[in-house]
């Protein structure tokens, strides 16, 4: 661990600082060149070659006090620390073997200390007890033992709960190796974490009490002593309090700076296992890609694995007898601008009055990038390159900010996936329905009300006027869903896009969503986009089907056509892997009356 | 809390009556288990805390005999005197007979020179309060004004440098800050006083001029958790999933910022107020000390030099006592931001 710490430069400084200050205090007054104690010299005179910080107010030399300070105010910090070490860790520990009664006792207990005034605490608790520097450093230290019983008992609670520690036990380790190895490394980094900033503050409460004359009868030097007298006679000598102040702000600053040194490589190694999982994450997909591609030399009448000519959306088609499009995407190019990725590449689609179209395809094929592109939401690293999206006619290329603010929401709304994180945890489920009511349609609270509780009803939530008043917390992920469907369809907007949002849900729960949108379409009149890694939800409801994979379209064509005489062997192999594990999972869905054909 | 409810479908009239009394019961039980969860949390505090407080006295053998028959004294006479004050009694009779006294405003005699403690204490308490009140107003003033600003210019340069700022001054202690505050205002720049107290009465002026830099020094540790707490509070609140919902249903920058980023995302910076405020207080026995104010760190100190119980005692246990108060008045403004969130305690 020092030798992590000791690559950082910070680590390096912090070292190096409390390594000097280590020396002060073991060795300081051995250094001094005068008696601290004596009075050595004329009164109060300034920094001369005899006396090199001058002397103080009974002709004391003050660099020989400092030096013979610096012991007190600095070991007695590192006691303090190993005090409130002993006084937290063991009850931390213990508390997570002695049973309920001793956790909850010292719970409370650790509570209280902390939110007992400090130093109010600390020089009472020195004063009642007898007033000497064995009772400053005891009543410290009790008081800043919180700060290891919290560290010690989730460091124990971890390893008690972690199985790794069983499992290397059991694979006949020796106790001793699955200490030092696995316990030790996750238990070291915060506990010195802690030392080393109680340290810091032990040093500052020591030299606060010693400064209020608490705890060392005044003849004897330390810094806080030296800072008292100095404020006496801070109007003959203004510059004396700098030398102990400079000395106790580098002993807590590098008191600091080592616990984030820590703190940063403890992180460090905490990066490194994060990044052998997304190694091992890597692989995995890696092994899927491969099966997903396997079929291809087996099946031979598919030519190439490069992606396949669109089928379907160069169809000749009717305008005629084809309601008019209310949602156009052409040659739409999405780029990552740091990396310079493609991630969505020659993406279109044209979405009619009162149709669903189905996006289907894996995580990470870019389907919800399109969304977001749609929305005009995605993230300022990914830039739109080239290509057109059209809302009801309008081009969104050069929509501005207020243009943005009048089509969402009126005229195209989304729902995702976990609806509870897409509502505010803190406000009335009710209130954010009514208040996208009020602030768009500029209804009065009452109508808002009454509006949101229709609404609330239509997407058939049972106990409205409870439900508006509910938090997140207190819903099913179902009824959240039809909380969220029912404000983004408050405005009656044109086209609705569904983003993942049966996932996660359980089945017959999806299967009512489903209905609810479909029936949602019916009356309002939505255009719907439906997007999901299931082919099951999107063959219920779409009209269209377009499949994505890495970013581009392999398949566009109406459902019956995709789902039943699918072109692309991606698109079969969709279909073959939902057959083998059940494909009817909604009875009423279109594909299960059709499928037997 | 949690209550998920799943009502047989009743007759459509009954539902609406039945959902709009059920809407009512909640409430109730909602604001029942707030304040039930908030007292669950600051009572056992109290009441540790002043038997810890108690007890410090106990524990210290110290006893009025000690300090008012001196070299004198006789067997017969300190029991006497020990029968006098009561401390012949069971620890906890004496204990549960002072929390009594306690609460209905009576701190005891002071064994020193038998004056009430409230009286000795009323006096300074203004001291104390205005010192205390004016750091805690500057904390979060300053502590929210910078937090703001890093979060306006976030990961610029002004970022950066607030981000050095208070992580550098939250670990400067109160009395360096003081003792250097005194020297350059005072001594040097001469333009403030370096130590006493005005009572407001002599003027805002007067009493702004002696309270500033006291305040200052105990502010800093404050400021620096308020920006830090509300930073990373407004960042995260920025990145949630609600936010974008609230986009997508056509709500403007401003709106959503205000209604639903500020509202969760102010909640650990108030928190942290609760969790600072015992700074404020333990703090002032040393700026007092610094700036000469009589105030009750003051008084508190020298009656624990001079042994004298009842006095360290009332100091303590009203030091407590406000701690509990602030955090009822923090847990409560926190569960009307956040409803949601089982945040309790101190």
């Amino acid at each position: 661990m020092i030798k992590n710490v000791w690559r950082l430069s910070s680590g390096r400084i912090a070292i190096a600082a409390l390594s000097v200050i280590l020396f002060l205090a073991v060795f300081g007054s051995l250094l001094s060149p005068h008696d601290p104690d004596d009075t050595v010299g004329p009164q109060l005179t300034g920094p001369s070659s005899q006396f090199l910080l001058g002397t103080d107010y009974i002709g004391r030399d003050v660099l020989s006090r400092v030096l013979a300070g610096a012991g007190l105010s600095v070991l007695g910090a590192l006691l303090v620390a190993a005090i409130a070490l002993l006084f937290g860790a063991l009850p931390g520990v213990l508390s997570v073997y002695l049973g309920r009664v001793f956790e909850w006792v010292t719970l409370r207990v650790i509570d209280t200390l902390i939110a007992l005034p400090f130093l109010v605490f600390a020089v009472a608790m020195t004063a009642l007890l007898g007033n000497g520097v064995f009772q400053a450093l005891f009543a410290v230290g009790f008081l800043l033992a919180p700060v290891f019983y919290r560290v010690s008992r989730s460091a124990t609670l971890s390893v008690a709960n972690s199985q790794f520690v069983e499992a290397a036990i059991l694979s006949g380790a020796s106790t001793w190796w699955v200490v030092r190895k696995h316990v030790w490394n996750k238990v070291a980094p915060p506990i010195a974490i802690s030392l080393s900033t109680t340290i810091g503050l032990g040093l500052v409460v020591i030299a606060s009490l010693t400064f209020l004359g608490i705890g060392v009868s005044p003849p004897r030097a330390t810094w806080g002593g030296l800072l008292a007298t100095d404020l006496e006679y801070i109007a003959l000598q203004p510059w004396a309090p700098i030398v102990p102040i400079v000395l106790i702000l580098i002993a807590v600053l590098a008191c600091n700076l080592f616990a984030d040194a820590v703190r940063d490589t403890a992180g460090e190694s905490g990066r490194q296992l994060l990044n052998a999982l997304a190694a091992k994450k890597a692989d995995k997909k890696a092994a899927r890609h491969e099966r997903s591609n396997s079929p291809a030399p087996a099946s031979s009448d598919s030519a190439n694995s490069t992606p396949a000519p669109v089928v379907g959306a160069s169809e000749p088609r009717h305008p005629a007898d084809q309601p008019e499009a209310v949602l156009d995407v052409r040659d739409l190019q999405i780029v990552n601008s740091v990396d310079k990725a493609e991630l969505v590449e020659d993406m279109g689609f044209s979405l009619r009055r009162g149709q669903t179209l189905g996006i289907v395809g894996e995580s990470g094929s870019g389907k919800t990038l399109t969304i977001c592109a749609v929305l005009g939401i995605l993230p300022k690293s990914l830039t739109e390159t080239s290509g057109t999206v059209e809302i009801l006619g309008r081009d969104t290329a050069d929509f501005r900010k207020q243009d943005w603010l009048d089509i969402r929401g009126n005229s195209i709304s989304a729902v995702f996936q976990d609806p509870g994180s897409y509502l505010n945890p803190s406000i009335w489920l009710g209130r954010q329905v009514s208040e996208v009511l009020r602030v768009k349609k500029k209804l009065s609270r009452r109508e808002a009300k009454a509006e949101t509780l229709r609404l609330f009803e239509a997407v058939h939530l049972r106990e409205p006027h409870l439900i508006y008043e509910q938090y997140v917390h207190e819903l099913s992920g179902g009824m959240l869903q039809r909380v969220l469907i029912a404000a983004a369809i408050a405005l009656g907007p044109d086209i609705l896009i569904a983003d993942e949002a049966t996932t996660a849900l359980d089945v017959t729960v999806q299967s009512e969503i489903l209905d609810l949108l479909q029936e949602l379409q019916e009356t309002q009149g939505l255009s719907l986009v439906l997007i999901s890694h299931d082919l099951a939800v999107i063959a219920q409801l779409s009209d269209e089907v377009l499949v994505m994979r890495a970013g581009t379209v392999i398949e566009h064509g109406p459902a019956r056509q995709v789902l039943h005489n699918p072109q692309h062997e991606y698109t079969q192999l969709l279909i073959t892997e939902h057959e083998r594990f059940g494909l009817d999972r909604f009875l009423n869905s279109d594909l299960g009356e059709t499928s037997l054909v | 809390m949690t209550a998920t409810l799943t009502p047989a479908a009743p007759a459509a009239g009954r539902a609406k009556k039945d959902s709009r009394a059920s809407a009512v019961a909640l409430r109730m039980r909602r604001l029942l288990a707030a304040i039930g969860r908030i007292l669950t949390a600051l009572i056992p505090v109290f009441l540790l805390g002043s038997l810890f407080t108690y007890m410090l006295g106990a524990i210290s053998g110290l006893t009025p005999a000690y300090l008012q028959l001196g070299e004198g004294a006789t067997p017969a006479s300190i029991k006497a005197l020990d029968q006098q004050w009561g401390l012949n009694r069971p620890f906890f009779v004496q204990y549960f007979s002072w929390l009594g006294h306690v609460l209905t405003g009576n701190f005891g005699n002071s064994w020193v020179n038998n004056f009430p403690v409230s009286q000795l204490l009323a006096s300074r308490a203004i001291v104390s309060v205005s010192a205390a009140g004016v750091a805690l107003l500057l904390g979060v003033v300053f502590g929210f004004g910078i937090g703001a600003l890093a979060v306006r210019f976030q990961s610029t340069w002004v970022d950066r440098v607030i981000t050095v700022f208070t992580s550098t001054i939250s670990v400067l202690p109160p009395f360096i800050v003081g003792i250097v505050l005194i020297d350059v205002f005072a001594v040097w720049l001469r333009w403030l006083p370096s130590s006493g107290f005005m009572p407001l009465s002599a003027g805002f002026g007067s009493w702004f001029s002696h309270i500033i830099l006291p305040a200052i020094a105990l502010s800093f540790d404050t400021i620096a958790d308020v920006a830090r707490q509300l930073r990373v509070g407004l960042a995260t609140a920025k990145r949630q999933n609600y936010v974008t919902g609230a986009v997508v249903r056509g709500l403007s920058g401003r709106r959503v910022f205000f209604v639903h980023v500020l509202r969760n995302g102010i909640s650990p910076a108030v928190a942290i107020l609760g969790l600072k405020f015992p700074n404020l207080l333990g703090g002032a026995v040393v700026t007092e000390a610094i700036f000469q104010l009589s105030g009750y760190g003051q008084f508190a100190s020298q009656s624990a030099i001079k042994g004298d119980v009842p006095a360290v005692q009332a100091v303590l246990v009203i030091s407590v006592l406000l701690v509990v108060i602030f955090n009822l008045l923090v847990n409560v403004i926190l569960a009307r931001l956040i409803p949601s969130s089982a945040y309790r305690g101190l």
